[in-house]
């Protein structure tokens, strides 16, 4: 069973993300650049379903600028077979990722598609359940528990206030929640290893993709910040203030 | 100009959220329509009609529906996308489940986690 790995080139979980001045986005000249960690929870259990012998080859997949390439090669050091780079500088929106995506499966046809819940950048939480839309594939997203048999997936899924399970037959897109596991960190050999691995490079161009936005952004800006407490020194004190502020 | 709001709601009751929905689709504009779908709707749709600024309530019945999967949800609502101009469901784990579905069987965007309609 081949199974295809979208992954994301994003700003990296421990830097502070800062808001250019003009608005008009996030500032990401000089700053450290990580895969999406939802996306390498999502190649670990890919990779640990090759390990199992369910899995026969795990390809990674990336849209972006030339430099996801070293994104993909974080996913072949963790045990990804093969990358491909669909190459472009433009800043797509979910669907036209998802377009994307459906023409690589048509020339990759995979039985399985692992990838993140959403990516820690956007926090659209979108991709995965459009591209199964354009393929006619069933989802299921949110996973916290994957097995695989019999040309279905038992996939549970992180739902409102509890857990769900539910039975896809294959092919079908899976997204990884947090739970699904713990992803390894890839040993130095595996890393030297990973750069002999095949990594196609592609044109978006040449896919013959409408990735035109359908959104624009008029103005992205911080969080309003929180104001300074007060000091209160008794109970009656506090029930007064909060009388004033309205909240009782 | 019309929005259709999802319902939010597990088979018995119909859930808050929908009324901050409703509160959302009224700063849009236009006629609002609230959509019941899964199992026991009837008792569902007749609170939601009680919320203030609604034009109807649409109801879907069946088993499937009830189970809340996504694919069926979502087929549902891209049969009925064509009267409207905007379709809003709360960001529940369930509605982040089908919306997503519904935008790309559309070819439209999704907004994700809106806090405010300007």
């Amino acid at each position: 069973m081949k199974v295809l790995v979208p992954v994301k080139r994003v700003i990296d979980y421990n830097v502070k993300a800062r808001v250019k001045a003009d608005q008009t986005g996030v500032d990401l000249a000089n700053v450290k650049m990580s895969m999406n960690p939802f996306c390498e929870i999502a190649v670990e259990e890919a990779v640990r379903l090759k390990e199992k012998g369910v899995a026969t080859e795990v390809v990674a997949v990336s849209v972006g600028p030339t430099q996801a390439q070293e994104t993909l090669r974080t996913a072949l050091a963790m045990g990804a077979d093969r990358a491909i780079l669909v190459q472009t500088d433009q800043d797509l929106e979910p669907l036209a990722v998802a377009k994307v995506l459906k023409a690589v499966i048509g020339e990759e046809s995979p039985e399985l598609v692992l990838m993140g819940k959403q990516a820690i950048d956007g926090d659209n939480n979108a991709v995965g359940q459009m591209l199964s839309a354009l393929l006619d594939w069933p989802q299921a997203t949110f996973a916290s528990e994957v097995a695989i048999g019999g040309g279905k997936a038992t996939v549970t899924r992180e739902v409102d206030g509890g857990l769900q399970t539910i039975d896809v037959s294959l092919p079908a897109v899976v997204t990884a929640d947090l739970r699904l596991n713990e992803p390894r960190y890839a040993s130095l050999p595996n890393i030297m290893k990973a750069k002999k691995k095949p990594l196609d490079v592609k044109e978006l161009g040449s896919l013959g993709v409408d990735t035109a936005p359908r959104l624009k952004v008029v103005k992205v800006s911080e969080p309003p910040k929180r104001s300074a407490g007060i000091k209160v020194e008794t109970a009656a004190d506090i029930v007064s203030n909060l009388k004033t502020a309205g909240v009782l | 100009m019309a929005v259709l709001v999802i319902a939010d709601h597990d088979n018995a009751t119909l859930k808050d959220n929908t009324h901050k929905v409703v509160t959302a689709a009224q700063a849009i504009g236009g006629d609002i329509d609230i959509l019941v779908a899964g199992t026991n709707t009837a008792a569902i749709a007749a609170e939601a009609a009680k919320i203030a600024g609604v034009r109807k309530v649409l109801t879907a019945e069946s088993a499937e529906l009830g189970q809340g999967l996504a694919e069926s949800v979502a087929d549902l609502i891209v049969g009925l996308a064509g009267g409207y101009d905007a379709i809003l469901t709360p960001a529940t784990s369930q509605g982040k489940n089908f919306s997503p579905r519904v935008a790309a069987k559309l070819d439209v965007a999704q907004i994700s986690d809106v806090t405010e309609v300007v």
